[in-house]
């Protein structure tokens, strides 16, 4: 019996206690799915890989649906979300703001748009009464929220004056900005972010587009620390995504690729908690998460 | 991994951990290495099981009472659900409320449509003539106890056996991982009067598509 009992106890270590050799530990990279799991793992394998390298330590990437990743973040390290994720990490669940990714033309900040086509004639969003819009996800600050808020400051409300959908599945920006160049939706909400890269992909042409709104800037996406992780090691990441040059690059599955044009970014800044706050102040306008009332 | 997590998963699998305790003990023997086993491996299984989590994933589930009025109004739901925001919904059906609640606390269901006659006895509260403070208490109980949040009633007031109020009721974990719900499901507030209820019972009821049902309804009010 008494064999049993050490047995018993051993077991229980090996499923509740951590690990004695915690600095050795798998560290988790939770990714926000931006348009689909494969093309996340796609792009952020690399960095991944580069920051094991670079700091002697094992991380394991995840890619995570914008919708479960309040429910997943208390299992993970680092997170890698849209500004609204952080914001509600931030409050809810300790996360804190480590680094924000530059890509585009205005760099670690994005906006959204309201895009129509020109030939519909919908010059100003006044003109938007009575007509079809599609959306983004709806935890996308600048493919959902940004857009609610420009509607409801000039006096349109979604529910009464429009007719809207949010398209199913993966892509949705993509599924947004063709749902208006095809003619399905009067008018899109497009984050700034995709719309260009769709123009400089040569996939639309940005001479059909009218946008007849911008949201305010607000910062992009970013990287965050949860609270497993001591502090140490949480300023030797940041400095590590701080130090990435346009040039490194890491073998993944047999192939040499550039980091940072794999992760489709020009590089990661400092950027402060409080850079944060005009998102948390459009959160509150719009009624979103995490001050949402009902 | 955990040694216990690869046990539980061979015992879910092929109960190769029965060949790895008789191993285990095999230096011993009669009724005590029986009991010693069978003791070790409820342990293990309470200590590692993990814990039921269907709920808020990309699919959101409607639970109701399997009957007529719980087929359609789920069907009203999950489809300006699925149309609006390209949510997944399904519903699951129950027998009755305990079975139901059991599935909200269990985290298998995010939704439910309730009615307030039924939610006072679930509250543990006397019946109320005044319908709006009935309302008013069953929203603030369920949300304050059972993080539920009600939403406005469809309209309809003969739900329930008698004068009530019917309602979606959504978790609020949902509403901040969905944050576009409260708009879409707020839209069905007060659309379905009494006669239009009975009417699409009665569709149901004689055969007719629940989805089908739900859908003609939505479209006939332009909300889908």
């Amino acid at each position: 019996m008494k064999r049993a009992v050490i047995f018993f106890l051993v077991l229980l270590a090996s499923c509740n206690a951590p690990s004695a050799k915690e600095e050795k530990r798998t560290y988790k990279i939770g990714y926000m799915i931006c348009n689909s799991e494969q093309e996340t793992l796609h792009r952020f394998k690399p960095l991944t890989a580069y920051l094991s390298k670079k700091l002697d330590v094992p991380f394991e990437a995840s890619a995570i649906d914008t919708v479960d990743f309040t429910r997943q973040v208390d299992t993970l390290d680092f997170t890698h979300t849209n500004s609204l994720l952080y914001v509600i990490m931030n409050r809810n669940h300790g996360v804190e703001i480590l680094a924000a990714e530059k890509a585009g033309s205005n760099g670690a900040r994005a906006k959204g748009l309201i895009i129509t086509l020109k030939k519909s004639g919908i010059r100003g969003v006044s003109n938007l009464k009575g007509k079809s819009m599609v959306f983004g996800p709806m935890l996308g600050p600048t493919s959902y929220m940004s857009q609610l808020d420009i509607l409801l400051r000039n006096g349109i409300d979604p529910e009464k004056d429009l007719t809207y959908s949010i398209p199913p599945g993966s892509y949705k920006h993509e599924k947004v900005i063709y749902g208006v160049l095809f003619g399905k939706y009067d008018a899109g909400a497009a984050p700034l972010m995709d719309f260009e890269r769709m123009v400089s992909d040569g996939r639309i042409d940005r001479n059909e587009f009218e946008v007849v709104a911008e949201g305010e800037l607000i910062p992009y996406c970013n990287v965050a620390v949860t609270q497993k992780v001591d502090d140490g090691f949480a300023k030797r990441f940041k400095q590590a995504l701080l130090d990435i040059k346009k040039d490194d690059t890491v073998e993944v599955d047999g192939e040499v690729v550039k980091v940072l044009e794999r992760a489709m970014v020009d590089g990661y800044t400092d950027v402060q908690d409080k850079d944060f706050d005009a998102v948390r102040e459009m959160a509150k306008r719009t009624n979103m998460p995490p001050y949402q009332r009902f | 991994m955990p040694l216990c997590l690869s046990m539980h998963r061979n015992w879910r699998g092929r109960f190769e951990s029965r060949q790895f305790f008789e191993l285990l003990c095999a230096d011993q023997t009669g009724r005590l290495i029986i009991v010693k086993k069978v003791l070790l491996m409820l342990a293990l299984l309470f200590i590692c099981l993990p814990k039921a989590d269907a709920c808020v994933g990309k699919t959101l589930y409607i639970g109701v009472i399997d009957s007529a009025e719980g087929q359609v109004l789920s069907e009203i739901l999950s489809t300006i659900i699925n149309e609006r925001t390209g949510t997944t919904v399904k519903t699951r059906y129950y027998k009755n409320t305990q079975d139901l609640y059991e599935a909200v606390s269990m985290k298998q269901v995010d939704m439910l449509i309730e009615n307030t006659t039924r939610a006072m006895k679930i509250i543990d509260k006397p019946a109320d003539s005044d319908l709006q403070r009935t309302y008013e208490t069953v929203k603030s109980m369920y949300e304050k106890n059972r993080g539920l949040i009600w939403f406005k009633p469809f309209g309809f007031l003969n739900g329930g056996g008698g004068q009530s109020y019917t309602a979606p009721v959504l978790k609020v974990e949902v509403l901040n991982n969905f944050p576009a719900l409260p708009r879409v499901v707020g839209k069905l507030a007060g659309t379905i009067s009494d006669e239009t209820y009975a009417r699409l019972i009665k569709s149901v009821e004689s055969g007719e598509k629940a989805k089908k049902v739900a859908k003609d309804f939505l479209k006939s009010r332009k909300l889908i």
